[in-house]
């Protein structure tokens, strides 16, 4: 997660790399409680977010995009 | 306060071992999917879904297609494509963890699938032609490379003109976390 980048940064990095016709068909809130499902997410940095994490941002802590994009031809 | 990990190299390890350390997980990432495209897979792969979304619809693949999935993991994603493309296509695993690219090929064979194969390798140095596929597939892995624009524009070489990505990844607006957990070591792993 630390590692994800903004969206529109995202975005951008397709397109500098060459890529065209990029587009974000969905986006999907990706909570706290999802990401303790994932055990690749440890208790300590769940800890960590349950402690300092209002409880509005506990329900979006990432979101999860699908993005297409195409090589011209 | 922990030490924010600012080389590449350590966060490719950090990433390495944390997947490597994953035993038994429970299919955090089953949500994702819909129930014709479960039925097609092992029960014991499901387990193993830790993408963040599905990507393979949006792909739109056709029979014939040949196909990359990018930090494949246990191959979920690279056994739906290997469904859709048949027997005349291909679909090529990519990931940097021995261990999860044998599971993959535990399961494709429990799936009958013999158009698909996994190779150890990094996103971010493609062992593949240039222009040569036609759809590259990634789901939850690009957000865990340290050089992502790296991985892009291998993408974007392997791809034939016309060809198409399409990926699921996680995306965070940073002013939304604290850093002590945007520094967390775990948090480059999850």
């Amino acid at each position: 997660m630390s590692g994800a980048l903004a969206e529109r940064v995202f975005v951008t990095k397709l397109q500098k790399v060459g890529f065209t016709d990029v587009a974000v068909l969905d986006r999907q809130p990706f909570s706290m409680a999802a990401a303790a499902d994932y055990p690749l997410f440890t208790p300590d940095l769940l800890e960590l977010m349950e402690r300092l994490l209002p409880s509005s941002a506990k329900e979006q802590v990432a979101t999860a995009v699908t993005v297409t994009a195409g090589k011209p031809a | 306060m922990t030490r924010d990990l600012m080389f590449k190299d350590e966060i490719q390890q950090l990433v390495a071992d944390a997947y490597r350390a994953v035993d038994d997980p429970d299919g955090p990432g089953e949500r994702n999917y819909t129930p014709q495209q479960l039925d097609q897979l092992p029960s014991t792969a499901r387990r193993w879904m830790l993408g963040v979304g599905n990507p393979v619809p949006a792909a739109r693949l056709r029979e014939g297609e040949s196909v990359v999935d990018l930090g494949c993991g246990a191959g979920i994603d690279a056994q739906l494509a290997a469904a859709l493309v048949g027997s005349s296509g291909h679909v090529t695993g990519v990931d940097m963890l021995p261990s999860m690219l044998d599971r993959g090929r535990t399961f494709a064979r429990d799936a009958g699938l013999a158009n698909l194969t996994f190779v150890n390798a990094e996103m971010e140095a493609l062992p593949l032609a240039d222009d040569g596929v036609d759809v590259v597939l990634s789901n939850g892995s690009i957000n865990l490379s340290a050089r992502k624009s790296r991985v892009l524009a291998e993408a974007f070489r392997a791809l034939r003109p016309g060809g198409r990505l399409a990926v699921a990844d996680l995306t965070i607006d940073e002013d939304d976390l604290p850093s002590e957990i945007l520094t967390h070591p775990s948090a480059w792993a999850g």
